[in-house]
C-alpha cells in the first residue's frame, strides 16, 4: 500500500500529464517543474507503473557560430567577387577578408591571379548575380531543410555546419496512471493542523533520513572566554572575590602606589601606552592621605625603608595611561577592599612587536591574599596549585626575579608535557613600602600570571592572536564546547 | 631587561673553577641571571635590572664564588690625589677613583667597556642620572677640577676625532654629542673635568679627551662618575672599582673638595640593615637561627653580626637595591634557593564572589547565545578610520594613544559595532545567515571622573542574512529585555550608520540604554558586505545600574 502512496510532486506530474491528454515531452513540462525534478519523479512513477517513457533520437544539421556569421554577413568569396567584378585588383590591395575570399574563390575556380593581379574567371562572372552552392547550402540549413551529402560534407569541412543529436523524451500515462484516484493515493509530507487533527485519514510519506542537510550552528560562547570563565570559577570556589579596575588608569595606581619610582628603570620593566588627550587625570580628595604616604614612601621611605630618595612628582602620578598590569587593580584594592582574597582576570595593554607569541593586548590573572600569618611558603603553595590545577603542568619550579613592588620576588615556570618549561609570570610578597602606605600591616601575597600562556599550553594553540582574537567564523562555529 | 655577554673561559679563569655548562645552567638563574643563549665561548645572560653589580663577567664570577662560600672583600688605599668639586648645575654629583697596577688585556677591556655601556643604558638612564669616564691616569696631571665652562670658549680633542673642537661644536658634530647633547644643552655652562695642566680631560656625559685614552699599555686608570643622582653615582663607581679589583687592580681613593666639605671616593664601607630574626622567620615561615641566617647572608657577600636576635646585615658596597630589611630576606631566600621551600596553600575561609558586572555579563551572554548568536572577541584598540570614518561618525581624538605601535591600533574603542562589522567582512565566504555578538569593555570620555573616562560594559551584535530584516532583531531585543524584566521604549532616531528611518534608540525613562537599526549600505560597502545587516549595541553598564535601582 505504502508503495503506491504518491508524493505530492508525483501527484502534480500525473495531473500535468492528464491535462495534456495523457502525454507530454519533458521540455513541455519545464515551465511547471524543474528538469531534475521531472526526471526523478518520472523514475518513481515508472516504478509504480503509472507512466511509461519513450525516447526519440534525431540527428539535426545546424549552423555553427562561423556558419551563422557567414550566412549573415556573406561568405568571404562573395566579398572578393564584388571587389574585382569591374576590374582586376592587385593582391596587395586586398583586405584580410578579401584575401581569405581569394583562397576560397581560387579553389572553386572563380578567380585567378595573373602577375599579382586578381581577376574573375568565366565561372566567377557567372556567379556574380546568382548564389554560390555554399550560399544555397547555408540558406537551406538555416531554414531547417535537408542538404545533400556532398554539400553537407563541404559545409562541414569549412566549419560552417555541425550535426547534433536531439533526444526527445516523452512521458505517457499508463492505463493505471489514467485511472488512479489521485486524491486518495497521495501521501502527506509536511503536516498541517488539519493533518494532525484528522491523522487517521492521511498517509505520512517516509523521508530519506540518511540524506545530508545543511548544518545549523548553536550560538556558542567564545572558546577562550569560556576557558577564562572556568579559571574564574575555580578561583571563586577557592573563596576569591573578583576585583575590577578602569582601562584608562592613573599612573598613580599603575606605578606609584606600587613603589615604582618615577624616572627609574624599575618603572620601565615594561612599556606603557599613554593617552594623548587629556594627558592627566585628577586625584580624588578622599585619597589624598594615601597620596601623601606614597610620596613619603618614595622620597624618604616609610617604616624601616630608606625609600628611593628623589623628589616625587604628583603631576607625573596623574598621567593617564592604559592599564599595563592588573597589579593596578590590586593597588586600588589595598585602598578600598578588605576582603582577604582577591583576584581579577582582565586585559592589560603594552606596546610590543606583534607576532605569534606577542600581542599588545593580553590577559593577566592577578591575585592578592592578605593575612597576618602568611609566608613565602603560602605564596609558593598558591603558585604550585595554579600551575598544576589550571595549566595542567606536571611540575613547577621557581626562580628569583625582580619586581619593584614585591620582595622576595618569584618567577613561576611550569613544565608542560609537550612544550617543556614555560615561564608564566611573576609573584612575590608586597613590599612593606607598598602595604604600609595603605596602613596595612598584614603580609600580602601577590601574583600576576600570563593566563594566555597557560591557555596556549592547555588548549594547544600556537598563535596567541588566534587564541584570544580569532577572526574566522568557521573556526568558532566548529569549535568544541568540551 | 639588560643583557650582557660573558666569556665562558674568562669566567672559569676569574673564579678559578672549571664549571660544567649544566652547573651554570642551574646556578645562574638562581642568581637573577637567566641564560638566554650559549654559543661557543659566549654566554648571553639576561640580568634583572635591580642588580647592576651583575652586569659584568667580574660581577657574575664574584657572585658565583660567594655562593660557594668565599666572601669577597675589597680594600682601598689612600692616594694623595685630589679633585676640586665646583658647582655644576647640569650634573651636581661626582665621584672619582684611581686604579693601579692593572694588567689590561683585550678581554678585560671588552668586559669593562660592556659594564660601562650597560650601566649607562639602564642604571644611568642613558647617561642622565649617571655617566662614567675611564682615563689613562698617566696622561693627566693631578689635582683635577670638576667645573662648568662656557661651551663656545672651552676646547678639547674628543675621542674618535683628530681635531680640537669647542664643546659647542662637539655637541653639534660628534656622534656622542648628537646622542647625549640634550642632557647639557639647556645649561649655559657645560660640565668638564680639567687637570692641573688646564687640559679638559673629560666632557661628561658626552665624551672624554683623546689625551687620556685607555689602551692595552695603560696600567693606571682614573675613573670619574658624574650625574644627577648621588646614590647612582657612588654605586656605579663602587661597581666599577670592584670589577677592576677582581682583575688584579689596586683601588686608590681620591679626596674630593667641595663647598660642603671633604669626602673620599670610592667609599667601600658597608651600610648596616638591622633585621629582626623573627621578622625573617615570619616572612619565610621558617625557624631559622642566627647562624643559619648569617651563613646564608655570607653566601650573598654580606657581613653580619647578631645582637639580641637582631641581625645587623651589611650588604656589599656595590649593592644599592637594599632599601629595607625585606631585601635582606630576599637575599637569604636566594642563598637557600627558592625551590627548597615548602609549598602550602593556606586555609583562609572566605566567601568567593564574582564582580557584579561580570556576573551580569554572563547572563547577557547566555541570552544572546540562546538566540543563536556566536560570541566573538576583538581588541580594545582600534583606529579612527574604523571607529569614525567607516561609520560616518564625527571624529573624536579623546581616546587616542600617543605612542601607538601600529596604524591599526591607535584609539581605545568607544563602541563595539565597527569591529563586529570588520569581523563580518573577514567572513564573507562563510555560510549565511551569520549572527555574531561581543560582550566587552569600551571607554567613553567623562570629565568628572578621576581618569577622565569611564570603562563601560557593552554588548553588540549583528545579524546578516539574505532576508535580514529589522523586525527579527527587534523581536529578539524585546525578548532580551523581557528576560531582564524591563521593557525599553523604541524611539526612532537617525544615526549616520543606520538607514534613515530604520534606526532606533532604546530608552528606559529618559536614559538611553542602547540602539539598533539596519546598517547603511554605504557602511556595508566599506566592509565589502553585500547582504542586509542589522546591528545593535546595548549599554549593559547603565542597564545594570537601572535594574538595581
Amino acid at each position: 500500500m505504502s508503495q503506491q502512496l504518491l508524493h505530492p510532486v508525483e501527484r502534480a506530474l500525473l495531473l500535468a500529464l492528464r491535462q495534456r491528454e495523457g502525454q507530454a515531452t519533458v521540455s513541455e513540462l519545464t515551465d511547471e517543474f524543474d528538469q531534475s525534478q521531472i526526471m526523478r519523479t518520472a523514475d518513481w512513477l515508472e516504478e509504480k507503473e503509472l507512466i511509461t517513457r519513450q525516447q526519440e533520437t534525431q540527428e539535426k544539421v545546424q549552423l555553427t557560430n562561423r556558419g551563422k556569421d557567414a550566412y549573415g554577413d556573406g561568405v568571404p568569396e562573395r566579398a572578393l567577387l564584388q571587389r574585382v567584378q569591374k576590374q582586376q585588383v592587385p593582391v596587395s590591395q586586398l583586405s584580410e577578408r578579401e584575401k581569405i575570399g581569394l583562397a576560397q574563390a581560387a579553389k572553386q575556380q572563380l578567380a585567378t591571379v595573373i602577375e599579382k593581379q586578381v581577376q574573375l574567371t568565366e565561372k566567377g562572372k557567372q556567379y556574380l548575380n546568382t548564389s554560390l552552392p555554399v550560399e544555397k547550402g547555408l540558406r537551406k540549413v538555416d531554414e531547417g531543410k535537408k542538404v545533400d551529402t556532398e554539400t553537407y560534407a563541404y559545409l562541414q569541412e569549412r566549419g560552417l555546419v555541425t550535426e547534433e543529436t536531439h533526444v526527445t523524451r516523452t512521458l505517457l500515462l499508463s492505463k493505471k496512471g489514467q485511472s488512479i484516484d489521485l486524491e486518495t493515493a497521495t501521501g502527506t509530507t509536511q503536516l498541517s493542523t488539519n493533518h494532525i487533527q484528522n491523522w487517521e485519514d492521511y498517509h505520512f510519506l517516509p523521508y530519506d533520513m540518511t540524506k545530508p542537510v545543511e548544518t545549523q550552528y548553536p550560538g556558542k560562547k567564545h572558546p577562550y572566554l569560556q576557558f577564562l570563565r572556568r579559571v574564574k570559577q575555580q578561583l571563586i570556589a577557592m573563596g576569591f572575590k573578583e576585583m575590577t579596575s578602569p582601562l584608562v588608569e592613573l599612573e598613580f595606581w599603575n606605578f606609584d602606589a606600587l613603589f615604582q619610582p618615577q624616572g627609574h628603570p624599575a618603572r620601565e620593566l615594561h612599556d606603557k601606552f599613554e593617552i594623548a588627550k587629556p594627558g592627566y587625570g585628577t586625584m580624588p580628595k578622599e585619597k589624598q592621605s594615601y597620596v601623601h604616604q606614597v610620596k613619603k614612601a618614595h622620597e624618604e621611605g616609610i617604616g624601616e625603608s630608606c625609600g628611593w630618595r628623589y623628589r616625587w612628582s604628583q603631576k607625573k602620578a596623574k598621567r593617564l595611561m592604559i592599564r599595563s598590569q592588573n597589579t593596578a587593580a590590586s593597588a586600588r584594592a589595598l585602598a578600598e577592599d578588605t576582603h582577604p582574597k582577591l583576584f581579577t582576570i582582565n586585559r592589560v595593554l603594552r606596546p610590543d612587536t606583534i607576532d605569534k607569541t606577542h600581542f599588545i593586548e593580553f590577559y593577566q590573572m592577578e591575585g592578592i591574599v592578605r593575612g597576618p600569618e602568611l609566608t613565602l611558603q603560602h605564596l609558593l603553595g598558591y603558585l604550585e596549585h595554579f600551575g598544576k590545577e589550571i595549566a595542567g603542568a606536571d611540575a613547577v619550579t621557581f626562580r628569583p626575579s625582580y619586581f619593584p613592588f614585591t620582595e622576595p620576588s618569584v618567577e613561576l615556570f611550569i613544565h608542560h608535557p609537550q612544550l617543556g618549561w614555560i615561564e608564566v609570570g611573576g609573584a612575590g610578597i608586597f613590599r612593606p613600602e607598598v602595604t604600609q602606605a595603605f596602613d596595612i600591616s598584614d603580609t600580602v601575597l601577590a601574583w600576576g600570571l600570563g593566563i594566555d600562556r597557560l591557555a596556549m599550553a592547555q588548549l594547544n594553540v600556537e598563535d596567541i592572536r588566534s587564541l584570544v582574537f580569532p577572526h574566522d567564523l568557521a573556526y568558532l562555529r566548529d569549535s568544541q564546547v568540551i | 631587561m639588560p643583557t650582557i655577554q660573558i666569556g665562558y673561559r674568562d669566567l672559569c679563569q676569574l673564579t678559578g673553577k672549571e664549571y660544567e655548562p649544566e652547573e651554570l645552567y642551574d646556578l645562574l638563574p638562581d642568581m637573577k641571571c637567566e641564560i638566554e643563549e650559549w654559543e661557543g665561548d659566549i654566554i648571553t645572560v639576561e640580568v634583572t635590572p635591580d642588580r647592576p653589580d651583575l652586569f659584568s663577567t667580574e660581577g657574575v664570577a664574584r657572585a658565583l664564588l660567594a655562593s660557594g662560600g668565599e666572601l669577597q672583600e675589597y680594600f682601598t688605599q689612600e692616594s694623595q690625589h685630589t679633585l676640586d668639586v665646583e658647582t655644576v648645575d647640569a650634573r651636581p654629583y661626582i665621584a672619582c677613583a684611581e686604579i693601579q697596577n692593572l694588567q689590561l688585556t683585550t678581554p678585560i677591556i671588552k668586559s669593562l667597556m660592556q659594564l660601562q655601556e650597560t650601566l649607562h643604558a639602564t642604571f644611568g638612564r642613558q647617561r642622565e642620572t649617571m655617566a662614567i669616564g675611564l682615563h689613562d691616569a698617566s696622561a693627566l696631571r693631578w689635582p683635577l677640577t670638576y667645573t662648568a665652562v662656557e661651551p663656545a670658549n672651552a676646547t678639547m680633542q674628543p675621542l674618535e676625532m683628530d681635531e680640537t673642537l669647542a664643546l659647542s661644536d662637539i655637541v653639534a658634530k660628534h656622534q656622542k654629542g648628537k646622542d647625549y647633547g640634550h642632557l647639557v644643552k639647556q645649561y649655559s655652562n657645560y660640565p668638564v673635568i680639567i687637570d692641573a695642566d688646564n687640559h679638559i680631560v673629560s666632557f661628561p656625559p658626552i665624551i672624554n679627551s683623546a689625551q687620556t685614552e685607555v689602551t692595552l699599555n695603560t696600567t693606571d686608570i682614573c675613573i670619574d662618575v658624574t650625574g644627577t643622582d648621588s646614590t647612582s653615582v657612588h654605586t656605579a663607581l663602587n661597581i666599577l672599582v670592584t670589577a677592576c679589583a677582581d682583575r688584579g687592580g689596586t683601588i686608590r681613593q681620591v679626596t674630593c673638595h667641595s663647598l660642603d666639605g671633604h669626602y673620599m671616593t670610592p667609599d667601600l664601607s658597608r651600610v648596616t640593615i638591622p633585621t629582626n630574626i623573627s621578622y625573617i622567620n615570619s616572612i619565610l615561615g621558617t625557624h631559622l637561627t642566627a647562624q643559619h641566617i648569617q651563613t646564608a647572608l655570607r653566601q650573598m657577600n654580606y657581613t653580619s653580626q647578631n645582637t639580641n636576635n637582631i641581625i645587623n646585615a651589611s650588604p656589599p658596597p656595590y649593592r644599592s637595591d637594599i632599601l629595607h630589611p625585606i631585601d635582606v630576606i630576599e637575599d637569604c631566600v636566594m642563598a637557600y634557593g627558592l625551590n627548597t621551600f615548602a609549598c602550602t596553600v593556606p586555609h583562609i575561609a572566605t566567601l568567593g564572589k564574582e564582580a557584579p558586572i561580570e556576573q551580569f555579563s554572563t547572563t547577557i551572554r547566555d541570552i544572546w547565545s540562546g538566540f543563536g548568536y556566536q560570541e566573538i572577541s576583538t581588541p580594545l584598540l582600534s583606529n579612527a578610520k574604523e571607529l569614525y570614518n567607516n561609520m560616518n561618525r564625527p571624529k573624536s581624538n579623546i581616546l587616542r594613544i600617543s605612542n601607538p605601535v601600529s596604524d591599526t591600533y591607535t584609539h581605545l574603542r568607544d563602541m563595539l559595532l565597527p569591529q563586529l562589522l570588520s569581523f563580518l567582512s573577514q567572513n564573507t565566504h562563510v555560510t549565511y545567515p551569520q549572527k555574531v555578538y561581543e560582550c566587552a569593555d569600551i571607554v567613553t570620555h567623562r570629565t568628572q571622573a578621576a581618569e577622565k573616562s569611564l570603562t563601560k560594559r557593552h554588548v553588540a551584535g549583528c545579524y546578516i542574512a539574505h532576508q535580514g530584516d529589522v523586525n527579527t532583531v527587534k523581536g529578539e531585543l524585546q525578548g532580551f529585555y523581557t528576560a531582564l524584566g524591563r521593557q525599553p521604549q523604541f524611539v526612532t532616531k537617525n544615526t549616520p550608520y543606520y538607514i534613515d528611518g530604520r534606526g532606533a534608540e532604546l530608552k528606559i525613562k529618559d536614559t538611553i540604554i542602547g540602539e539598533f537599526g539596519e546598517i547603511h549600505p554605504q557602511v556595508l560597502q566599506r566592509y565589502g558586505l553585500t547582504l542586509p545587516c542589522i546591528g545593535f549595541e546595548l549599554d549593559i553598564h547603565t542597564l545594570q545600574t537601572l535594574l538595581q535601582s
